[in-house]
């Protein structure tokens, strides 16, 4: 056995003591939880389920297939929990685990080194600075056991292939050392956080065939590369068989969740902006220090001289042994660490100069490089990693010189120089570090008792599989508590194993719509909300008191909003846990269960965002049968349309609220126009992009949108060719373009327009604003040619034709579009799937508001008048009408109601003792509800100074009487009669607004009293009613179907049913849907059902029927092959050193 | 009374060199001005700081300097480095910094063949 040195054995003493200094960060009984931590309250029964690929933690069931990898950083947590420590014990032992292990593993580095070169004094300054520097601390921040993991593996990898290299060690040897070291340190197989290993394994690559370029060592190499590949695909099975097929299907799905190529761009752009080469030289630009205004530390690094002098040294340092070192073996490796150094700060530097554009192209052009999108965090181990053992060297050759005469001076120098390294790390002694934005968000908390007691009843027998929402909804999906606790991940999911659902980005889009819209009908406690729960299969709802909802930036509305509605007598109080009280529904036979198997389905061909509507009256759906909710390319259509019960069709009121879109030209201003050298290449591209637009139509709407948005490039084009004062000859050629697109706009229009039942309302309704835009725009640009005085600078016919152009493709759109232009008639558009009678209902939605005894309306242009009868609250039955297959326009009368009832005119008087006049009642709604102020204003006395300002203050703030406390907008009246409308939009639920008008006071010096006089003042909502038409089927598909079903495990089901041989029925797993649910023997009859979950149709009697997520499968054969393959590796391993091959 | 000017090494090393430091400064402002024209300003989308690049590789092949004396520089300028990123002077320390870098990159460059093994 090799004896170890007792300066080894210091050396590891010292790493070990080091280890401890996560001791230091935890007060009485703190723990530390919350921001992109991951830390769990309950380990072990958390990385139980990350066994399973299908987690109920997230939403209503996420793929958590990526936390497979996280085995090893998990299972340590869970095996210390398991041991019986307390929270914070087991969050003590845990740290110091992942604070001395990059030590521990860069001793082993350095000692190696150290030997190999003969050096002295050089492993502790490397392993101290590798171990306790500002890339770990930023680390620290967020506990990211991850990270720690692949950076204590990168110097063992190092160390493996120095070895390989001096041929101490085999190929195969090496292999199986550096497989089974990323087998362990794995990085949670975050492929990004691979960054600064692979840029020192490319280092390595180029040294290795740099000093001797020869056949014998790229085939070394090439075997070495194998072996290692082949050894860790089999030993990492477990997470590689079921990640790859993840990888395969979700590659371009998880960039366009990143916001596509521009987006990732820009976010790289945005974490490089302060790595420039003298910080990174310095090993500074750590994003976080200069964009968080709050950073606990980061100050000082940025402004005092002192610290900002020894971060000069930190260069020096590391470059300064390249100039005093002679010896040529250690010239080498030093020269390796240099180039990595250099190497590995192109990478960290991401897009920032001058290096960027290199990044900007790999990210772009290289497939899978987009996975680096925070490319300081990513390579920055391998920069850190060089510097360590630079400095080591420069540190040992000053030292090994000094203590050759004075020995102990090299000692305490030594010592000296290891305090230093600590102290530059400071915030790791105290844990301030953890204190993100002090005092509202620390990861430093005391967690009450009864949210430990909470987690415990949760995962119990009978509640774990309860699903339950939490209420309030967070803002921004930040989960933020009084008691301290915040995060992007909610508290419930790392406390307990059952299905809580906040609304998070582990959520569809849909899904998030669904629960949002559940939160608003609970905040209003829309009479039908009990339903709409139940039908997403709530039974249990979860009132979190203790809610940070007016978290600074984050605000969302308080717990106390839930309460009406969580007061229903259908509900009972069953637990309260401190601030956490648990009400669940008293009969919950019609809420969804798991799994609802009916002989009918409904149809909602719709916006999921209107599905909550169906359930908001009485007696239109029923909460247990499931509702088919087709995608935009539903191969399964027609066959639900068969299993089809009722038919909901609801639409939203078109542009009701009377906001059109604003249309940015400028994003369509051209670079390049027509008297550019470089025209013709544009002309060429654009030339292609119309015939490759064109070639692959999609939708009937995508030509004239094409040409749409071609028009207002074109006039665009125009418009800078005129604002430039360019050649006559070029400004005709401009106008010339723009009048061909229109008249290709127009053709494409009328080819559009030639089958009236396939026309997207929606686009038209867009078209209208675009053509609105560009004949306001046009205007403008004719207007400034009349002073043109060049020679066919100003050509009236032309200006006339081309508006003549735009005008007829504007009155083309506008006959056909169908939208609500007037206050008072409300326009919507029913897209008829099947023929049948339907029952429309309508909501005026306006509480001031009530339907005469006689309504007037019109249904495809036939006018009909009927006695409304109420439905249930705010709910009016207007009969049942025959609707054939195809589009069909409704439009009906809801005249809105003036709040104010004051004197038709009255006088602003502006003096000093009362410059304003206040509307008595609050303007009061919900958010994004729209108000409209109109009234006329005329001067009748007063200078020409005289102003008004019309003030709308909401919430807290307060009508003070000081006219300049503006908060709308000031107008200036004249002596002619004026109108104003100005619309005001709430933003936020349950806002009061209070409106006033203040005179300025005067500054006439002839002192005459400033007078206005205000006329017909009207103040109203503007009303956006529902309107739900709906449809029973002719056949009885009500029957019940007998089943069964039991839950094995969350990846799968077992299903019984009963039913006759022919008979056709829907099952529906209300679980996230996803291709992977299979149920064997049942092929494409598959459709998303509830807007969220999984539906099969099936017939006959099915026993033992599985319902199972197929990953599964792959992960259980994965754990197969890791067990086996690790067991012979580690034989294998065994008789090769045995026989010392 | 005569006056003794007293003429130091570097004083003889510019007047030397006068001419290749005026064609070095003369290429930094003539890439400097093309790279900021209309149209040709599209090369700085590639190459971002290519009229330092360029101006610094002309400099290492009319100066030839040694490595060790770049890397002596470019350790050398670690100090003015400190002085301006104490003032917070980001429009010096940045272009330093890149100047520091390429010096070190440069004698790496140089050194490489240090490491081939000679058979």
């Amino acid at each position: 056995m090799k004896k170890i040195s007792k300066r080894k054995i210091f050396e590891i003493i010292v790493v070990l003591i080091l280890g401890l200094i996560p001791l230091l960060w935890f007060h009485k009984n703190e723990v530390i939880l919350g921001h992109d931590s991951g830390l769990t309250l309950f380990p072990l029964p958390h990385f139980l389920d990350r066994l399973s690929i299908w987690t109920e933690r997230f939403g209503f069931g996420h793929d958590q297939n990526y936390a497979l990898a996280g085995f090893f950083i998990h299972g340590l947590e869970a095996l210390v929990s398991f041991l019986g420590f307390k929270l914070q014990n087991f969050q003590k032992i845990v740290f110091v685990f992942w604070f001395v292990l990059p030590g521990l593993t860069m001793l082993y580095f350095s000692s190696k080194l150290e030997k190999r070169l003969g050096l002295k004094y050089f492993a502790l300054p490397a392993t101290l600075l590798y171990m306790i520097n500002h890339f770990l601390l930023q680390g620290w921040l967020i506990v990211e056991r991850t990270k720690f993991s692949i950076y204590a593996a990168l110097p063992l990898v190092m160390a493996f292939l120095f070895d390989w290299e001096d041929k101490k060690r085999s190929t195969l040897k090496t292999s199986i050392l550096i497989s089974i070291t990323l087998f362990f340190l794995n990085g949670e197989a975050s492929i990004p956080l691979f960054g600064g290993f692979i840029v020192s394994i490319i280092v390595f690559i180029f040294f290795y065939l740099y000093q001797d370029f020869s056949k014998r060592r790229i085939f070394n190499l090439f075997k070495l590369s194998i072996s290692t590949l082949v050894v860790s695909a089999f030993i990492n099975a477990y997470w590689l068989l079921p990640y790859g097929s993840y990888v395969l299907n979700s590659y371009s799905a998880a960039v366009t969740q990143a916001g596509g190529v521009s987006g990732v761009l820009g976010w790289i752009d945005y974490i490089s902006r302060y790595s420039s080469l003298i910080n990174l030289l310095r090993l500074q630009g750590v994003p976080e220090w200069y964009q968080n205004s709050y950073h606990p530390y980061s100050s000082i690094f940025l402004n005092n001289p002192i610290i900002i002098g020894i971060s000069y040294l930190i260069p020096l340092g590391a470059f300064l042994g390249l100039l005093l070192i002679k010896d040529k073996k250690t010239r080498k490796m030093i020269l390796f660490f240099a180039v990595l150094a250099l190497l590995s700060m192109v990478f960290v530097g991401g897009s920032h100069p001058p290096f960027g554009p290199l990044y900007t192209f790999l990210v772009s052009y290289v497939p899978g490089f987009i996975a680096f999108r925070t490319p300081f965090y990513k390579f920055a181990p391998a920069l850190w990693f060089s510097y360590s053992v630079l400095i080591g060297f420069t540190i040992s050759y000053f030292l090994s010189s000094l203590s050759i005469k004075r020995k102990t001076l090299s000692n305490v120098l030594l010592i000296v120089f290891c305090a230093s390294v600590v102290l530059y790390s400071f915030p790791f002694l105290n844990g301030l570090f953890f204190d993100y934005m002090k005092p509202e968000r620390t990861m430093k908390v005391n967690v009450p008792q009864y949210i430990y007691d909470f987690g415990k009843w949760s995962d119990s027998k009978d509640r774990i599989n309860v699903r339950t929402l939490a209420l309030p909804e967070p803002n921004w999906n930040i989960d933020a508590y009084y008691w301290g606790f915040w995060s992007s991940q909610s508290l419930t999911s790392l406390l307990t194993n059952a299905q809580i659902i906040n609304e998070n980005g582990y959520m569809s889009k849909d899904e998030m719509v669904l629960i949002q819209s559940l939160h608003n009908m609970m905040k209003r406690n829309d009479p039908g909300w009990e339903k709409f729960a139940k039908f997403l299969g709530f039974k249990s709802f979860l009132l979190r008191k203790d809610f940070n909802w007016n978290l600074s930036g984050l605000t969302t509305d308080p717990p106390s909003m839930y309460e009406a509605a969580l007061k229903s007598p259908n509900l009972n109080l069953v637990k309260k846990f401190g601030d956490w009280e648990v009400y669940d529904f008293k009969d919950t036979n019609d809420v969804q269960t798991k799994i609802e198997v009916t002989k009918g389905i409904s149809y909602f061909p719709n916006k999921i965002k209107n599905l909550y509507l169906l359930f908001s009256t009485q007696s239109v759906a029923n909460p247990k049968e499931p509702i088919f909710v087709p995608e935009q390319e539903s191969k399964f259509e027609n066959e639900a349309l068969k299993q089809t019960n009722a038919v909901y069709l609801v639409s939203d009121c078109v542009t009701c609220d009377l906001q059109r879109t604003f249309v940015n030209t400028g994003a369509y201003l051209p670079l390049l126009i027509r008297d550019s050298v470089f025209y013709p290449i544009v002309e060429f591209f654009e030339k292609n992009a119309e015939k490759k637009v064109l070639s692959t139509l999609q939708k009937r709407e995508d030509k004239p949108k094409f040409y749409l948005y071609k028009s207002l490039e074109k006039l665009m084009a125009v418009d800078k060719g005129t604002l430039l004062k360019r050649e006559v000859s070029t400004i005709t050629g401009l106008f010339n373009d723009y009048s061909q697109t229109l008249e290709k706009l127009d053709l494409s229009l009328n080819e559009y327009f030639s089958d009236q039942q396939n026309i997207d309302n929606d686009f038209l309704v867009e078209a209208f604003d675009v053509l609105k835009t560009e004949r306001n725009a046009y205007v403008a640009i004719a207007m400034r040619t009349f002073e043109d005085s060049r020679p066919g600078g100003y050509q009236p016919q032309l200006l006339d034709a081309v508006y003549n152009q735009i005008v007829k493709n504007f009155a083309s759109v506008g006959n056909n579009v169908w939208q609500s232009t007037e206050e008072s008639k409300k326009r919507f558009l029913l897209s008829v799937p099947l023929e049948r009678e339907y029952h429309f209902i309508y909501k005026p939605n306006d509480q001031n508001y009530t339907l005469p005894g006689e309504v007037n309306f019109s249904i495809d242009g036939k006018k009909y008048s009927a006695r409304p009868e109420i439905q249930s609250p705010g709910w009016y039955s207007l009969g049942k009408y025959s609707l054939p297959k195809g589009n069909h326009k409704f439009e009906i009368e809801q005249q809105s109601v003036n709040l104010y009832d004051g004197s038709r005119e009255f006088l602003i008087a502006p003096r000093l003792d009362s410059l304003c006049w206040v509307f008595d009642k609050k303007i009061t709604g919900m958010k994004d509800d729209i108000f409209r102020v109109t009234f006329q204003h005329i001067r009748l006395a007063g200078s020409d100074n005289l102003g008004l300002s019309v003030n709308y203050l909401s919430g807290v703030q307060q009508y003070n009487g000081n006219p300049f406390y503006k908060s709308g907008e000031a107008i200036y009246p004249t002596y002619n009669l004026v109108n104003y409308i100005y619309d005001l939009v709430l933003t936020e639920n349950n806002q009061n607004v209070t409106f006033s008008i203040c005179g300025f006071p005067s500054t006439d010096e002839t002192r005459v009293s400033p007078v206005v006089r205000i006329e017909g003042l009207n103040i109203r909502k503007l009303d956006i009613p529902d309107l739900i038409a709906y449809g029973a089927s002719a056949n009885d598909l009500t029957e019940p179907v007998n089943y069964t079903y039991d839950k094995k495990t969350s990846t799968s089901y077992n299903l019984n049913t009963s039913a006759g041989e022919n008979d056709e029925y829907a099952v529906v797993l209300n679980e996230s849907f996803s291709d992977n649910w299979k149920i064997n023997g049942v092929g494409n009859n598959r459709f998303k059902a509830n807007g969220y979950a999984n539906g099969w149709i099936m017939n006959g009697p099915q026993k033992n029927k599985e319902i199972k997520y197929l990953p599964q499968d792959y992960v259980n054969l994965g754990f197969r092959i890791t067990l086996i393959s690790l067991v012979l590796t580690v034989l294998a391993y065994g008789v090769l050193k045995l026989k010392k091959l | 009374m005569k006056i003794k000017i007293p003429v130091t090494d570097t004083y003889q090393w510019i007047k030397l060199n006068i001419v290749k430091i005026m064609f070095t400064v003369f290429v930094y402002a003539v890439l400097a001005y093309v790279v900021n024209r209309p149209y040709l300003n599209i090369v700085r989308i590639a190459v971002s700081d290519l009229p330092f690049l360029v101006s610094y590789i002309v400099a290492l092949i009319l100066f030839r300097p040694k490595k060790e004396s770049l890397l002596k520089i470019a350790l050398y300028l670690l100090i003015p480095g400190f002085i301006f990123s104490s003032l917070r002077v980001e429009k010096i320390t940045n272009p330093l910094g890149i100047f520091i870098y390429l010096m070190i990159a440069t004698y790496l460059i140089f050194s490489l063949k240090e490491i081939k093994i000679k058979k």
